[in-house]
């Protein structure tokens, strides 16, 4: 049974910063370290945008972990699916019930800020359904949670540097996912998402 | 009798670091006047006292972690690994972490990745205080 929702707020930073922080892929086990804290590309196809991972956590002295594929479809969408356990004997919800996330960045114009919206569809078995609001919660909570790690990196940053700096991300030195796909639309060149009056 | 540091008023911040609150081979953040913070690790008979930003993006060093047995700082948003007695960068984890993804390209160039390293302040003890002086360097 299919259980979709969408989670939806404003994040207070221009479209090409909040991209790019997602992008930047270097942060994730260290400044998400406490959600997951290794990451492992098993497959991927620059070519398609899609990169195939596995990440891991321990929990009571365990390691857990998810195997999951990445996708990236510019501008500003990121979508993940196929997420199964790891290992594959480990109990977890993902044996039972397929999970596709689709992020979606939009600009604000008037504000120069983003919008972010996450929909997720759960396929779930029948048994499962009538726990769904409580999934939901917990899985709606995990993401403000990681999402106010990257927020409070983007306000450090824009205070220290400018709201509207994106000029690391842009640094050939820098490793981001997906770079040549950003620069072509965030990048000194690129066009804007929004013509200016 | 508060004795203050030779030379110039303005070559040091205005407010001393109290050494005796400070906790050995702990990262701990002092706010030495005008609203600057920096970050202070003692360790054994040495101080290091450096700006609170990391060289990469700016990562808040106050949450970084240190380790005494290597000397080493790790910036809690990227693990950037720095060298505290000479402030060089050390190690980029994600070399190895992403390894397969970095194949260099027209937009990425790793090989002209800078050489980060962390500021280093100097200062001057006098008694139990350490006053930091506004330029770089060690003393
Ligand atoms: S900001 Fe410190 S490692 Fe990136
Ligand atoms: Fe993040």
């Amino acid at each position: 049974m299919k259980y979709r929702f969408a989670l939806e707020y404003e994040i207070d930073t221009p479209l090409a910063i909040a991209v790019a922080v997602y992008l930047d892929a270097e942060h994730y086990v260290f400044l998400h370290k406490k959600y997951s804290d290794t990451y492992e590309v098993l497959w991927h196809d620059l070519a398609a945008r899609k990169i195939f991972i596995r990440e891991t956590w321990s929990l009571l002295g365990f390691r857990l972990g998810q195997t999951c594929m990445t996708e990236y479809i510019p501008p500003a969408e990121l979508r993940n699916y196929d997420i199964k356990p790891h290992p594959w004997w480990i109990p977890s919800i993902h044996h039972v019930m397929q999970t596709t996330t689709r992020l979606v960045y939009t600009e604000i114009p008037e504000r120069n800020s983003t919008l972010s919206t996450l929909e997720m569809e759960l396929d779930m078995p029948f048994w499962l359904y009538p726990f769904r609001r409580w999934i939901r919660k917990a899985i709606e909570r995990l993401k403000i949670e990681k999402d106010q790690q990257d927020i409070d990196m983007i306000e450090r940053r824009a205070r220290l540097f400018g709201r509207e700096n994106n000029s690391i991300y842009l640094a050939d030195h820098q490793f981001i996912l997906h770079k040549q796909d950003y620069l072509r639309h965030f990048g000194p060149n690129s066009k804007r998402l929004t013509p200016a009056d | 009798m508060t004795q203050s540091p030779p030379g110039p008023a303005d070559a040091f911040y205005p407010r001393p670091i109290e050494l005796r609150d400070l906790h050995r081979g702990v990262v701990q953040v002092r706010d030495v006047g005008e609203g600057v913070e920096v970050v202070v690790i003692p360790d054994g008979d040495k101080l290091y006292v450096l700006r609170e930003a990391c060289p990469h993006m700016g990562g808040p060093l106050s949450q970084a972690t240190y380790c005494r047995k290597d000397g080493t700082l790790e910036c809690p948003w990227h693990g950037y690994l720095f060298d505290v007695a000479t402030g060089a960068l050390r190690d980029n984890p994600n070399e190895r972490i992403m390894a397969s993804l970095r194949e260099p390209t027209e937009c990425f160039r790793p090989e002209r990745a800078p050489r980060y390293a962390l500021t280093l302040l100097a200062y001057t003890v006098i008694g139990d205080r350490a006053y930091v002086s506004r330029t770089r360097g060690r003393e």
